[in-house]
């Protein structure tokens, strides 16, 4: 009786112990690569907390390394959103090769001539400053509801300008914002079905618009949409007995026959 | 031994007289084996974070933007702030009067530097003489160009100088600093280097200004000063020094740490009382002197036995020596413990390649004078 009331004891303290260790930690950030966000809208900043209710949000090229009290480290790279209770899948591995084992594999090096030097060249690099229009891809027809329009801003301004240009009517839409993307309903305003658009994004108010580069988009009505959709059943079918997911053949049918749902 | 000994002795006096060999001695000069430690990372320091410190990058902003850095973080309550940058001219009147107003606290530690002509220190309308203040100065040997070590305190006249690492350090661990340390640094000491800029939490100002609350800040130490652009630093020169972390070791190279990097190695050291302890002159020459005669006796037996293999048990046991106590002393570096092997692995190297010669000299003795030795006896 003794024996399994101490088991019990022992199986609560260590249950309370763990617990509290798991609940009360918090996680601080102490390297960021890009923009990570808590919650999808605030920006992660190097020194701030990572707390329970919080969710991570990371982007393309973003990178995020936590630390927590007692100085574990938790690196994430992955383009993904991120739980709390996620981050200790994610601690980073050190290397745990031995002092002695490095030291004579690079005496060995050194013998054998195996000491891989870095070529030098004059030479500087150069990209350009500007903003990349991601999504939607150029000459696109959509059938969606909504349109997410995302670019990738190389330039040092955080202010860009988002220019719609309805090519019917030749009315030109400009939005002024911060950050990387914007939805748009199809609304019957601001977007219309079986319209045709151009949009693009400047980092000026007032950019040279035949300089601009434009992606074209065509929505469609719910009949052009049912028609086309016709025409890919076909080929949808053909991939799903391929074993492609749904993600992969949407991906691909928006690609090759530029027909995207957003 | 003797005669090996003093062969030694000739051949280095003469290479230190000789200005031929000067290039050769300035090439040296700044050398150590033990920077192997840091270059090819041996140290397991990589997930060696020390959570006491922060640094915060003042890059190239304005005096009142970093006179708004420190209002918060002063909010943030640290233990200490130290600021690494020195205010020589006026600027804006505005700008300096918020500065100045900033820098008032009793938890502030603010650097001159001592240059061979003059102390050179930020304006009074600034700093005021209230404010602690501690030369940034790593070592006041004009000779090295290497920042390996550190003096902790400085005698100047009556006047004892404290250094602005040893100054945070002091003001941080309170009741825990001892006073033994004061002796113990007044002589140079090696920096027991645990990592670069990215072992360190590096805030910008825009982290800063951003965030509330920054938790890891409070009850901290804060070093304030330049870290180069954020995503460039790599490039920055300004304030770079040359350490042994420097991932090219020997050659042509670039310096690279930051002064308030090597500031934070110097404070981790220490806070956390790691010292590297230094092994004494006398015991290297012994050690040199027992080690030699063990060889030479070696190698005197073996020369003695007219072995085909002699020269090449010779090279090979040579060159397993050098590799034997680099290693040695690369092990005892990780445990805290500096052992200069270089000159030791030089001396036993040498002596034993002088064996031919003693034997003709021994043979010399022999036939000239009828003197007995191991290699020529009645």
């Amino acid at each position: 009786m003794e024996r399994i009331f101490l088991s019990r004891l022992v199986g609560l303290v260590f249950f309370f112990i763990t617990g509290s260790m798991c609940f009360g930690q918090n996680y601080y950030v102490f390297k960021k690569r890009g923009k990570p966000a808590i919650n999808a809208t605030k920006v992660l900043d190097r020194g701030g907390v990572f707390s329970a209710a919080d969710t991570l949000h990371m982007g393309e090229n973003d990178y995020v390394l936590f630390v927590n009290k007692i100085g574990e480290l938790f690196e994430l790279t992955d383009a993904n959103i991120y739980a709390f209770s996620a981050i200790t899948d994610y601690k980073k591995k050190l290397e745990n090769e031995s002092f002695t084992k490095k030291y004579f594999v690079y005496v060995w090096q050194q013998f054998t001539n195996q000491h891989k030097r870095k070529q030098e060249a004059g030479v500087v690099y150069r990209e350009e400053r500007n903003v990349a229009l991601v999504s939607p891809i150029d000459s696109v027809r959509t059938g969606s509801p909504e349109v997410k329009f995302s670019w990738n801003n190389k330039t040092d301004k955080e202010e860009l300008f988002f220019f719609l240009r309805d090519l019917k009517t030749k009315h030109l839409t400009k939005i002024g914002l911060t950050g990387n993307e914007i939805l748009l309903n199809v609304d019957n305003f601001i977007l219309k079905p079986g319209q045709t658009y151009e949009w693009s994004v400047s980092d000026a108010a007032f950019p040279n618009l035949n300089e601009l580069q434009f992606n074209q988009l065509n929505v469609l009505t719910k009949e052009q949409y049912e028609e086309l959709l016709k025409e890919m059943n076909t080929i949808i079918t053909a991939f799903k007995f391929l074993g492609f997911s749904e993600a992969e053949i949407q991906e691909v049918i928006c690609l090759d026959y530029k027909f995207c749902s957003f | 031994m003797l005669f090996s000994f003093l062969v030694l002795g000739v051949v280095s006096l003469i290479s230190l007289n000789l200005s031929f060999f000067k290039p050769f001695e300035n090439a040296f000069k700044d050398f150590s084996y033990l920077d192997l430690y840091y270059a090819e990372k041996l140290d397991d320091a990589e997930g060696d974070i020390n959570q006491n410190i922060v640094l915060v990058n003042i890059n190239r902003l304005e005096r009142s933007e970093i006179a708004k850095l420190i209002n918060k973080l002063k909010a943030q309550k640290p233990s200490v702030i130290g600021l690494d940058v020195i205010f020589k001219q006026k600027k804006d009147s505005i700008g300096d009067q918020a500065l100045a107003q900033s820098l008032q606290g009793s938890n502030m530690v603010v650097a001159y530097e001592v240059t061979n002509t003059e102390v050179v220190k930020s304006i009074s309308a600034i700093v005021s003489p209230d404010n602690k203040s501690a030369y940034t100065n790593f070592s006041f040997d004009p000779e090295t160009a290497v920042a390996r070590n550190f003096q902790g305190y400085r005698k100047n006249g009556d006047s004892l100088e404290v250094a602005f690492g040893t100054a945070i350090s002091k003001m941080f661990l309170k009741d825990k600093w001892q006073d033994d340390w004061e002796a113990y640094l007044l002589k140079e000491r090696p920096i027991n280097f645990k990592g670069n800029r990215d072992n360190f939490l590096v805030l910008e100002y825009q982290d800063v200004m951003n965030l509330e609350e920054i938790p890891l800040v409070k009850d901290h130490i804060v070093l304030l000063g330049y870290l180069g652009d954020e995503l460039q630093h790599e490039f920055n020169l300004e304030d770079k020094h040359f350490t042994p972390m420097n991932s090219k070791f020997v050659g042509k190279s670039a310096p690279d740490t930051f002064g308030l990097v090597v500031h934070a190695n110097i404070i981790n050291m220490i806070i956390t009382d790691n010292f590297i302890k230094v092994v004494p002159n006398w015991f290297l020459v012994f050690l040199t002197i027992v080690l030699t005669f063990i060889a030479l006796a070696y190698f005197i037996w073996l020369a003695k036995r007219q072995l085909a293999s002699y020269i090449l048990r010779l090279n090979i046991i040579r060159l397993a020596f050098m590799v034997v106590m680099v290693w040695i002393a690369l092990l005892l570096f990780r445990s805290g413990v500096l052992l200069k092997t270089a000159g030791m692995i030089a001396v036993v190297a040498f002596s034993v390649g002088l064996i031919g010669y003693y034997k003709k000299l021994a043979h010399m003795l022999y036939k000239k004078f009828k003197w007995n030795g191991y290699f020529y006896h009645d």
